[in-house]
């Protein structure tokens, strides 16, 4: 479950950050009432995976966390060009 | 002050991504593709059928005892790889000079498997680390790119330092081409970036002695040559020839070593004359130990057990663990492979920037197509090479003498034929010609492996359903890739 749970946690927080940055990636702007929500989401979860994923499996943990991230940020970054596409 | 700074690194970053580039995408194409060694030795070698799980009887490891005691007398050492959950054979290997080879043991009855002769898995770690080449010369040309790729990757930060983490996840695929390459080359820069600083860095680390042989300090100020701790004068020992003691059962050994190695399973035995020596398993954790224990010969009496301990060991063994990955389940193995693939596709979206960001001004010149012929010979033929690898270790007859060998030479040609015509017609100006031959070539050949290996072992199909489902099934996404990249080409030419 480490793995699932740290890729959605990251691609959440992907996310989150292409809305906070919405003119860079030609996103309507979040509303105000959102935006400390997204700050939060994007800080809070990838770091809350991160201590699940080492706390519950050391060293394989934290790799399985790197990758998680990673390829989040695989899937938003394709995700966010394909709706521009 | 700031931008001839960024204008500098965009130099570094260029011309030591390029060059070090062409060797590190073979590099990390072949060193993706060992985290899966044994699996694709498995694939090379259909007549091996044995279970994973199946249990390792006494009785085969008393038969294996034989041929280690037999070897040893004859003047062959050997030593005893024990079965896994990833390789479920009985493996009594010797080293022949160029890499470790036998026999491999049914583990229930002790039976030899009558496998071929093949270069197996091993051989893509081995060009891994040595691109097949023999002596510290092979070594030495794979880390200099490698500390050739760290200094591009920190170039490349100090680049792109700004837009480093606002642009983390942008992708312009509807902008100019050369924006979107830019786009990908530094998505993947920055979201592998762990991944690759930690792999290049460990794999440095793997082989640091030959870059930085270890002197002592003392003798940097002492009057004549330095003398290298590894060759530091000893006095003079003559050997007297070794009588081998013979060997007792292996099982209750391996059972008494358990308490002392931590609870950790065994990975291998190693015999000397009057002891042997059972070595904690490299599944068993991230710390690529070699901790093991002795035990006297013949009576099999526990010597001692050596562990290693202290920080700095522990913290190198955790630097080869990490690069090893032999620790990692299936999942993490997985994960290892698509992030080796990433990080490959960083290094390949380089050097075709490189090309792309020079064909207006310097395209004419010949050397820019040396260039684009060299680029076009690492990343389409190199694929193709090792795809006709795994086609001859299934259409050379089973019983050839000198089989890997030969495996190994069809690699080699393949690979020389790509370049060369990679770089006639590059040279001709026919560049996008060569892109699209090779690219189809590629394509078939890895498209072309599910069928081989349905029809020539359809029997080893059954026996290991995920190991061939997997091999074929890269080499279906391998030949997928080349078609669209294909498509694409024929689009610009059209």
């Amino acid at each position: 479950m480490t793995f699932p749970v740290a890729l959605a946690a990251c691609l959440a927080a992907f996310l989150c950050h292409a809305l906070l940055h919405g003119r860079r990636y030609r996103l309507p702007a979040p509303p105000p009432g959102l935006r400390p929500v997204a700050y939060l989401l994007r800080m809070a979860a990838p770091l809350g995976a991160l201590a699940g994923a080492v706390a519950s499996h050391g060293v394989t943990g934290a790799l399985l966390w790197f990758a998680a991230a990673s390829l989040a940020g695989l899937g938003a970054g394709l995700l966010l060009a394909t709706r521009q596409y | 002050m700031r931008e001839t700074l960024r204008t500098r690194m965009g130099w570094l970053h260029a011309w030591t991504g390029f060059v070090g580039g062409l060797v590190m995408v073979c590099v990390f194409v072949t060193g993706s593709l060992s985290v899966f060694d044994t699996e694709i030795t498995r694939w090379m070698q259909p007549e091996v059928r044995v279970a994973p799980g199946t249990p390792l009887t006494p009785a085969a490891l008393d038969v294996a005892a034989r041929m280690i005691h037999e070897g040893e007398t004859h003047g062959i050492p050997a030593f005893l790889a024990l079965p896994s959950p990833r390789s479920p054979t009985l493996k009594v290997l010797h080293y022949d000079g160029r890499e470790f080879t036998g026999p491999q043991l049914d583990p229930q009855t002790g039976v030899i498997i009558p496998a071929r002769q093949t270069a197996g898995g091993e051989f893509f770690f081995r060009f891994h680390y040595t691109l097949c080449m023999q002596g510290p010369a092979g070594i030495l040309a794979v880390d200099i790119p490698a500390i050739g790729l760290l200094v591009a990757i920190g170039s490349g930060l100090v680049i792109h330092i700004r837009a480093l983490l606002p642009d983390i996840v942008l992708l312009r695929l509807s902008a100019t081409r050369l924006r979107a390459w830019l786009d990908a080359h530094l998505l993947t820069g920055v979201l592998f970036l762990p991944f690759m600083v930690m792999i290049t860095y460990t794999g440095v680390l793997v082989h640091v002695d030959r870059l930085l042989p270890a002197i002592p300090v003392t003798s940097l100020w002492s009057q004549g040559r330095p003398v290298s701790r590894s060759t530091a004068i000893r006095p003079p020992h003559v050997a007297p020839s070794p009588v081998f003691q013979p060997l007792p059962p292996l099982a209750p050994l391996l059972a008494a070593a358990r308490a002392p190695l931590g609870g950790r399973e065994a990975g291998f035995i190693l015999f000397s004359p009057d002891h042997l020596s059972i070595f904690a398993s490299d599944a068993s954790g991230p710390f690529l130990t070699r901790d093991h224990a002795d035990f006297h010969l013949p009576d099999g009496a526990l010597l001692a057990t050596a562990a290693t301990s202290g920080s700095i060991a522990r913290s190198v063994q955790l630097l080869h663990g990490l690069h090893y990955a032999r620790f990692a389940a299936t999942g993490l193995r997985w994960l290892y492979l698509v992030s080796g693939l990433c990080a490959t596709a960083v290094i390949a979206s380089g050097l075709v920037l490189f090309g792309m960001k020079r064909r207006r001004d310097r395209g004419h010149t010949v050397a820019f197509r040396i260039g684009e012929g060299l680029t076009m010979t690492t990343l389409v033929g190199l694929p193709a090479s090792l795809c006709a690898l795994l086609w001859a270790s299934r259409l050379l007859p089973a019983t050839l003498p000198g089989r890997d060998g030969t495996e190994i030479t069809v690699f080699f040609t393949v690979w020389g034929l790509c370049a060369l015509h990679a770089l006639t017609c590059a040279v001709t100006g026919r560049g996008l010609r060569a892109w699209r031959t090779q690219l189809a070539m590629s394509a078939v050949l890895a498209g072309g492996l599910l069928p081989l290996d349905g029809l020539t072992a359809p029997a080893a199909l059954h026996a290991a359903p995920a190991i061939h489902a997997a091999v074929d099934g890269m080499g279906l996404g391998a030949a997928s890739l080349a078609l669209y990249v294909l498509s694409h080409l024929r689009d610009r030419a059209a």
